[in-house]
């Protein structure tokens, strides 16, 4: 898990928007790359923190939203703000389907440039911290045994425990037991939070029998 | 010596010619001498056909006149007498050349007075075999032809029975005179063949009052023969159609005649009859004969001629006879209706033909001229639609004008808007490295300026149909266009090419637009040669004079053009550059289309493009 700064990423092929736009967000205390083809980002080492790309949709070589695709593929969470010189309805609703945060003609104002990439970052950063928790989460999940995991999936069926008793045919106080080391190693005190985090961890709630 | 030959045979001609015109003019003389009154029809009759066929077919012109002697009444013998001195007188002074005797006793009268006129020319006699007749036998005269009427009443007997198989009483009516005896005889002769199936009664010598009377108690299924009916016995004159007349208008049973005397009068049906009319022909066309001095004995008569089924129309409509079988098909009708559809059937076919035809051209004419109308209506639908699609193409023209304008605009602007963003934080700040400022100032000067040849350029193509043309010599700008280009040639290495007639070309057109044309086509072919090796980079202008105009290529060794382009090169904002607005080849047709010319281009074979215009060329003066 490391703590790398938040990038701005401008991707333009227009050697004049590139320069002017990235000095302009520098001046405005913002870490920015800028890249005149969408080859020459995906040739960058990938960003593992938080930060969002500004791109042209016309781009010659790769377009912009070809870029928007190979990145969705790569897992990439970072926020897309598409600008364009002159674009269309299509074209907008194509982009913002796939995920991207915002769609804007040249020239925009700095206003909008500004609040787009402050909008843009924050989400990035709840996105990273969102898949921290689910990191964590996994990563407890793990801990369990797999009598433990099996008494799990019968607490998510929101069975009691003398319920879980009878279907494992093992004693009340068993699953007792059981129960309170899945507390521990989750390191939680109540079921609501053991749900919360086999949630997190993205395990199937079985069906209810 | 031939024109003498001429003259002489056409000398010749004329003479025989002209001798051939004396003969023609030459007019025989005809006398006709009838023995009885003009006022008969069987005369009439015999004058008609004679006439109808006198002087026919023939090259010696007659006169004919005519003389009724009416010896039957005749006032005096000297009467005659001196009628026939003064032709024996006119036969000495004039040419007589044939003299024709017509009916009983006038052979007679000539054999007292007429020995003159019997010497000196041919003679024809028409007349009755009546008993004690005069032949010409008997006035000597030798160069003369005599055609008997011989009635052939058994025939027309015959024919009567047959219209009406079922009559069998046969009432035979006829005058007093001479004559008319004798042709009651004629028919007596003939009753044996006819008994005893039918049976005969003969009627003369009474009244035509009393002939009437009797005749209105003769029995309706009976036949009634008025042969011949001249006088009744009070020796009063009748001729045998007013006698027909009275006879068949008090009679309830058909009423029949032996001669065609019945033709212009009511009464008697007609059948087989002997013809006055065709005795007439017959005698105009023996007539004719005897004047080309043909020899009585070369002359032959056809009898058969005078005898023919006649009969009167109206009288078998009468009778309800019309479709008898009793009557032949080559009949002669009297008085027939007049049946205009079979009158005229062929004038009314062809007025008919004639119509549709006409209707058929109206309709073809109706047609042509409709179809003709909807051609001009498409023709104006195409026009229209063309100038719809004109306008269309102007507005889509505008759309991508506009759409490649705010494109390419943007970019400039937006790096105006943010260089200028970032002097305002320097400015705040005051952070900025030495040289930053200028820097920026310079990309915004530079930037706009862009953005202000955006603008010129749109401009300069919204401006290109206003300019003047002259009388240029395109070779002329061919060399200043080259030597303009040829900094930017050296500096991409690029070998130019130049094949152009010794002579100046001259166009009529407007140099700096032609210019700008030559221009762009060499800057495309420069951009396309930017991809491929220094050595290969050549640029070929080619010029070749082809009938009343002149074709200048120029041609490149790069990619060629790219098949997605092809259709669409000319077309405004199309570019394969990412730096171009894609007017220059947009720019260079409306120059070349507005100097009446064409450009085009290909891919050569070899690879590379090439771009080609045509202008038309004026001459050198």
């Amino acid at each position: 898990m490391t703590n790398e700064p938040d990038i701005v990423f401008v991707i333009d092929d227009e050697e004049s928007v590139r320069s002017s736009l990235s000095l302009f967000l520098k001046l405005s205390k913002y870490n920015v790359e800028s890249f005149e083809s969408a080859e020459n980002y995906l040739a960058r080492e990938s960003h593992s923190g938080a930060g969002c790309i500004i791109l042209d949709v016309n781009l010659s070589g790769k377009s912009g939203l070809d870029l928007q695709e190979e990145l969705v593929n790569r897992n990439s969470q970072l926020p897309i703000i598409f600008i364009t010189g002159f674009g269309n309805i299509r074209m907008s609703v194509h982009a913002l389907k796939k995920g991207a945060v915002n769609y804007l003609e040249k020239p925009f104002e700095k206003d909008v440039i500004l609040s787009s990439v402050s909008e843009a970052l924050a989400l990035s950063h709840k996105l990273i911290d969102e898949s921290r928790e689910i990191q964590k989460a996994k990563q407890l999940v793990l801990k369990l045994t797999p009598r433990e995991n099996e008494i799990l999936t019968y607490i998510l069926t929101g069975l009691l425990n003398k319920q879980i008793a009878a279907e494992l045919n093992i004693a009340e106080h068993t699953v007792m037991i059981h129960k309170r080391h899945i507390c521990e190693k989750l390191g939680v005190k109540s079921v609501p939070e053991i749900v919360q985090i086999a949630y997190q961890a993205g395990i199937q709630f079985p069906e209810k029998k | 010596m031939l024109k003498r030959g001429f003259i002489v045979l056409l000398s010749v001609f004329l003479l025989l010619f002209s001798q051939k015109s004396y003969s023609q003019n030459k007019v025989k003389n005809v006398v006709i001498f009838f023995s009885l009154g003009s006022n008969l029809t069987s005369y009439q009759n015999l004058l008609e056909g004679f006439k109808s066929t006198f002087n026919q077919n023939t090259y010696e012109p007659g006169n004919i006149i005519v003389e009724f002697m009416d010896i039957g009444r005749l006032y005096s013998e000297d009467h005659a007498r001196q009628i026939i001195e003064m032709y024996n007188k006119k036969s000495y002074e004039t040419n007589l050349d044939l003299l024709i005797t017509v009916g009983p006793g006038i052979n007679a009268l000539l054999q007292k007075y007429g020995q003159n006129l019997l010497k000196t020319s041919p003679v024809l006699n028409l007349d009755l075999e009546l008993p004690g007749r005069i032949s010409l036998q008997d006035l000597h005269v030798k160069n003369g032809i005599e055609v008997l009427a011989k009635f052939k009443t058994s025939t027309t007997l015959k024919n009567a029975f047959s219209l009406f198989p079922t009559y069998k009483n046969v009432f035979v009516i006829g005058g007093s005179s001479n004559v008319d005896l004798f042709f009651m005889s004629l028919v007596e002769k003939s009753k044996t063949q006819f008994e005893p199936a039918y049976n005969f009664k003969f009627i003369s010598g009474i009244t035509m009052d009393s002939t009437i009377r009797l005749v209105k108690k003769i029995p309706s299924n009976s036949i009634i023969i008025v042969p011949n009916y001249n006088r009744d016995a009070t020796n009063m004159t009748f001729s045998t159609p007013e006698a027909l007349k009275f006879i068949s208008n008090n009679a309830l049973a058909p009423v029949f005649t032996i001669s065609d005397v019945f033709s212009k009068k009511e009464g008697g049906i007609g059948g087989y009859v002997f013809s006055y009319t065709f005795y007439g022909k017959e005698a105009g066309r023996i007539a004719n004969e005897m004047l080309s001095g043909k020899l009585p004995k070369d002359i032959t008569v056809d009898e058969n001629s005078l005898y023919q089924y006649i009969y009167d129309w109206q009288q078998l409509k009468r009778w309800k006879l019309l479709d008898s079988k009793a009557i032949p098909a080559n009949s002669i009708f009297y008085n027939k209706e007049f049946d205009f559809f079979a009158e005229y059937k062929w004038y009314i076919l062809a007025v008919l033909l004639f119509l549709i035809m006409e209707t058929l051209l109206i309709m073809y004419l109706f047609r042509l001229n409709k179809r003709q109308k909807a051609i001009v209506k498409q023709m104006a639908e195409t026009d229209n639609l063309y100038r719809i699609l004109a306008r269309e193409q102007r507005l889509m023209t505008m759309v991508q004008l506009t759409a490649s304008l705010s494109h390419e605009l943007s970019q400039p602007l937006t790096a105006i808007l943010y260089n200028t963003q970032a002097l305002l934080e320097y400015h705040k700040s005051g952070e900025a490295e030495p040289g930053e400022i200028e820097e920026l100032l310079l990309k915004i000067i530079k930037d706009d300026k862009r953005a202000g040849s955006l603008i010129s350029s749109v401009r300069s193509l919204m401006k290109l149909e206003v300019r003047d043309k002259e009388k240029v010599d395109l070779n002329a700008i061919i060399q200043d266009t080259v030597s303009i280009f040829d900094p930017k040639a050296k500096q991409q290495r690029i070998k130019i090419d130049i094949h152009l007639t010794k002579n100046p070309v001259f166009v009529f057109g407007d140099k700096i637009q032609l210019q700008q044309v030559l221009l762009n086509l060499l800057n495309n072919a420069a951009h396309a040669m930017e991809e491929i090796e220094t050595e290969k980079r050549i640029i070929e202008i080619d010029q070749h004079i082809e009938k009343s105009s002149v074709i200048l290529s120029v041609r490149d060794t790069g990619e060629g053009i790219e098949e997605e382009v092809k259709e669409s090169l000319f077309n405004p904002f199309v570019t394969s550059r990412k730096s171009g607005l894609g007017i220059g080849l947009a720019v260079s047709c409306t120059i070349i289309v507005n100097h009446d010319g064409e450009i085009w281009a290909s891919n050569i074979s070899g690879g590379g493009a090439e771009f080609s215009f045509r202008l038309k060329i004026i001459s050198n003066d």
